[in-house]
């Protein structure tokens, strides 16, 4: 029973804790709304009451004086009150919720927590001089490592409340590693101060946790902990990467929409059995025929409405993953020492499940690296004339059968005569190719494996995990990559990603000896051309279909093989809203088909959007007319 | 905490404790020593080892401390050559 | 340069022990000693106190009550407070009072981060 109720508590829990914080962020940044401090009152007391029912007495305790707060703060005592804290209840809240998830009770240190939280609610004590990044990605600081990863960034004058942060890591039992580095750079070392502590210390032991935690209690709010199992370690690009979070809410009506679809096919079953018996009983050979075509049309109605629920069942918006990331953007944001907002738009937009579950490691990437890379330091920007917070935007938007997610920073751009002689240093393209190469090539050079490795190591940006792995895993779901900078002005990075992993309609065709799948939702029309029609404009062909003029394209030409012998079948399909005809050998048919995203050798193929197996085993490749032609 | 000067060399000595941070971050300021030895190292605070990260002299050396040798050292030795 | 450090405790052993540490650390200090809250108060009344060193589980106020006290009058003083037993809570409390958590028994290993942290700071508040 107790499980049943956490597993609902980890969902509708979250959404309260994530409702909570946006209101709090747009409170602390905006002026006062009485409409969102009633809402976020009532998602804290309802957490409160949840955490109560469940024994959750650290987390309970925490949320009853938060409620206290906004009590009074809605009652109009303490106008204008500091969310701050309030704020950091929330992220403490939405971690407590990710350890609840991943091993089902409160860290030991949740009382401490809490108790220092309650404190700084009252308004006693001072905020601690360094969040801890318990978000920290403990598996990218140690790939492939099973064990505790710790992150230790002891308070800055911690030398002079006498703790010595070496000593305190030495005190961890199974120590398996040890990185020691500074949080920020020795700007002028005249100036060096020896005893403001700056030390960033990253451990992995293979002691349990809790006998780590014991060993680190007294400094536990300077410390962030991952627990690592082999197979949870960041995988390589090219390994299935699988989320731990697999819970899915569905809308009770697709779910009755399901078990209606399931009755149905019962009963086709059963059709069946009755048309096998007149089979063997020797019946009328022809009147079999026909009833089993008529079996198999409505099995065909039925696994085709199925697909389709269990495709809608599966789409999911986007809110709970985008919500995730203002908690963690702050907290980048703090241990870089760069002012940074977090602007998210689109969460309604919804998107197959598995699409969202594999985008979390790719965005949270993407904006370290907007962070950490992208984002100047306040001073330069200021020196350059622009706000000294910078500003991030994570947007979503539908964009026809494609969700498009943009990572846009503020900040310097990409810089592409330093990606090139990094690219070059590397031997991942030659000299002189690399001068021939426009900047927005160069700057695209950025996905290719080798190119961020040691080097870009900062304590937030992570070890050897670089943008081919955002572009690997976004390819993984289907989707494309794309990174468009100006200098001095931002840096945009856009994924494109199929919004629905199901049947896709089909047309076949053949050209240059192969057959070719093109999606059918975006052919116009099979229209028969003949030569004498075909006329020569511009730099290519055209052909006048019902008084207008339509561009010719050879399908076989754009693919860049020879172009086949003339027939007359056209294909015309929509290509940016205008209709382009492809000359193809054969129209042969229609099909429905699982499409399947590149993988391999033929990822980054231009104009190639997945691949299907056809009846007789071989693969068909899936053509994007769009990206053909681009 | 004793120093030992020889050319570039400095070789620390006993253990390096807090007060130890300030004289050995002079010392690498002043530039003429560009190598640590740590062999003699009992123990070393973590304001010393924040120095050395600052300063980035060429550590080397095996101390006869099982973390020092098997983690600190091998830890700042990877650090100064890796920048 | 010379400091005045307060040892605060119920039991006359635990002071000395206390005292013997601190003298093995920093021989020039000056050594004050309180059996109690109440008397470690009235000592801050009339002498210039630059550290304190408090026990935990003393009869009346314990040793944090008495360190959020002093925390509240001085902002910079060093405070430790010795226990053989951290819990969780008493972490919590400690770090909103800005105290350290020395080890019992007391021992002069146990005591040198603190004692040498809290030379620093009264070192840089001099210069």
């Amino acid at each position: 029973m107790i499980d049943e109720l956490l597993a609902q508590f980890l969902i509708e829990g979250r959404e309260q804790a994530l409702e909570a914080g946006a209101d709090l962020a747009a409170l602390q940044r905006g002026p006062a709304d009485p409409a969102r401090l009633d809402r976020c009152f009532r998602a804290v007391h309802t957490l409160k009451g949840s955490a109560d029912l469940l024994g959750l007495t650290p987390m309970g305790r925490v949320l009853h004086a938060a409620e206290d707060v906004l009590g009074r703060l809605r009652g109009g005592q303490g106008e204008g009150g500091d969310f701050s804290v309030l704020l950091e209840v929330a992220d403490q809240v939405e971690r407590w919720l990710d350890d609840l998830d991943t091993v089902g009770v409160l860290p030991e240190s949740a009382s401490a927590a809490s108790q220092a939280l309650i404190a700084r609610l009252a308004g006693d004590g001072a905020a601690p001089q360094v969040a801890a990044a318990d978000d920290w990605d403990g598996a990218s600081a140690f790939p492939g490592r099973a064990g505790v990863a710790i992150r230790y960034r002891p308070r800055a004058d911690g030398y002079f409340a006498g703790d010595d942060p070496i000593a305190i890591i030495k005190a961890v039992p199974d120590l398996a590693q040890l990185r020691v580095s500074l949080a920020e750079p020795v700007a002028d070392p005249a100036l060096y101060d020896p005893f403001r502590c700056t030390l960033v210390i990253e451990a992995l032991s293979t002691a349990a946790l809790p006998a780590v935690e014991t060993a680190l209690r007294l400094v536990r709010d300077q410390v962030a902990l991952a627990t690592l199992r082999a197979a949870e370690a960041f995988a390589p690009a090219g390994v299935e990467v699988e989320t731990a979070r697999r819970t899915l809410r569905i809308d009770a009506a697709r779910v009755d929409q399901l078990a209606d679809l399931s009755d149905q096919l019962v009963v086709a079953k059963g059709g069946l059995i009755e048309l096998a018996a007149q089979a063997e009983r020797g019946g009328d050979g022809q009147a079999l025929g026909q009833a089993l075509r008529a079996k198999q049309a409505e099995l065909d109605r039925l696994v085709a409405a199925l697909h389709t629920t269990v495709g809608q069942a599966r789409m999911t918006p986007l809110a709970p993953l985008l919500g995730r990331f203002p908690r963690l953007v702050r907290e980048i944001a703090a241990t870089l020492g760069k002012p940074a907002a977090l602007e998210i738009e689109g969460g309604e937009v919804e998107v197959d499940k598995a699409v969202v579950d594999g985008l979390f490691e790719p965005l949270l990437h993407l904006l370290r690296n907007a962070l950490d890379h992208g984002v100047e330091r306040p001073e330069a920007r200021t020196a350059a004339g622009k706000p000294a917070q910078a500003l991030v935007r994570l947007s979503a938007r539908t964009v026809g059968d494609q969700a498009v997610i943009e990572v846009v920073d503020d900040g310097a751009g990409v810089d592409p005569a330093r990606v090139r002689d990094r690219a070059v240093a590397r031997g991942l393209i030659d000299a002189t190719s690399a001068e021939a190469m426009s900047d927005a090539a160069l700057v695209d050079l950025i996905f290719l494996p080798g190119f961020s490795t040691a080097e870009t190591v900062s304590s937030v940006s992570g070890r050897g995990v670089g943008m081919d792995a955002v572009r690997a895993a976004v390819t993984r779901l289907g989707g494309r990559v794309e990174i468009d900078s100006r200098p001095g002005l931002g840096t945009t990075v856009r994924l494109a990603l199929p919004i629905r992993m199901v049947l896709a309609k089909l047309l076949v065709v053949e050209s240059a000896g192969e057959r070719f799948g093109l999606p059918l939702d975006g052919v116009a029309e099979i229209a028969r051309v003949p030569a004498d029609r075909i006329f020569p404009i511009r730099a290519g062909r055209a052909f006048v279909l019902r008084d207008e003029v339509v561009p010719l394209v050879d399908l076989a030409q754009a693919l860049g093989a020879e172009a086949g012998p003339s027939s007359d079948r056209v294909v015309v399909a929509g290509v940016g809203g205008e209709p382009v005809g492809f000359a193809v050998d054969a129209v042969v048919e229609r099909i429905d088909a699982v499409v399947r995203p590149m993988a391999g050798l033929l990822a980054g193929a231009r104009g190639v959007s997945g691949s299907t197996l056809t009846a007789d085993g071989s693969v068909m490749l899936v053509l994007d007319l769009a990206e053909l032609l681009a | 905490m004793r120093i030992e000067r020889n050319g570039a060399i400095a070789a620390l000595h006993g253990h390096c404790r807090v007060e130890d941070a300030e004289t050995l971050a002079a010392l690498l300021w002043e530039g003429s020593v560009t190598t640590l030895d740590l062999s003699g190292c009992d123990s070393l605070h973590g304001a010393v080892v924040q120095a050395i990260l600052a300063f980035q002299p060429s550590v080397v050396g095996s101390p006869g401390d099982e973390f020092l040798k098997q983690h600190l050292v091998p830890a700042l030795a990877r650090r100064a050559t890796a920048d | 340069m010379v400091a005045t450090v307060l040892i605060v405790d119920d039991s006359k052993l635990a002071r000395i022990v206390v005292g013997k540490a601190i003298a093995a650390l920093q021989p020039d200090w000056r050594r004050l000693e309180a059996g109690g809250a109440d008397e470690a108060l009235a000592l801050f009344e009339n002498e210039a106190i630059d550290l304190v060193i408090l026990d935990f589980n003393m009869p009346g106020r314990d040793g944090l009550e008495l360190a959020e006290e002093l925390r509240g009058r001085f902002a910079d003083l060093p405070i430790a407070v010795a226990t053989a037993n951290v819990q969780d809570e008493i972490i919590a409390r400690a770090r909103a009072a800005n105290a350290a958590f020395i080890a019992k028994p007391v021992s002069e290993e146990g005591l040198r981060g603190f004692i040498s942290g809290a030379a620093l700071r009264l070192r840089s508040a001099g210069r």
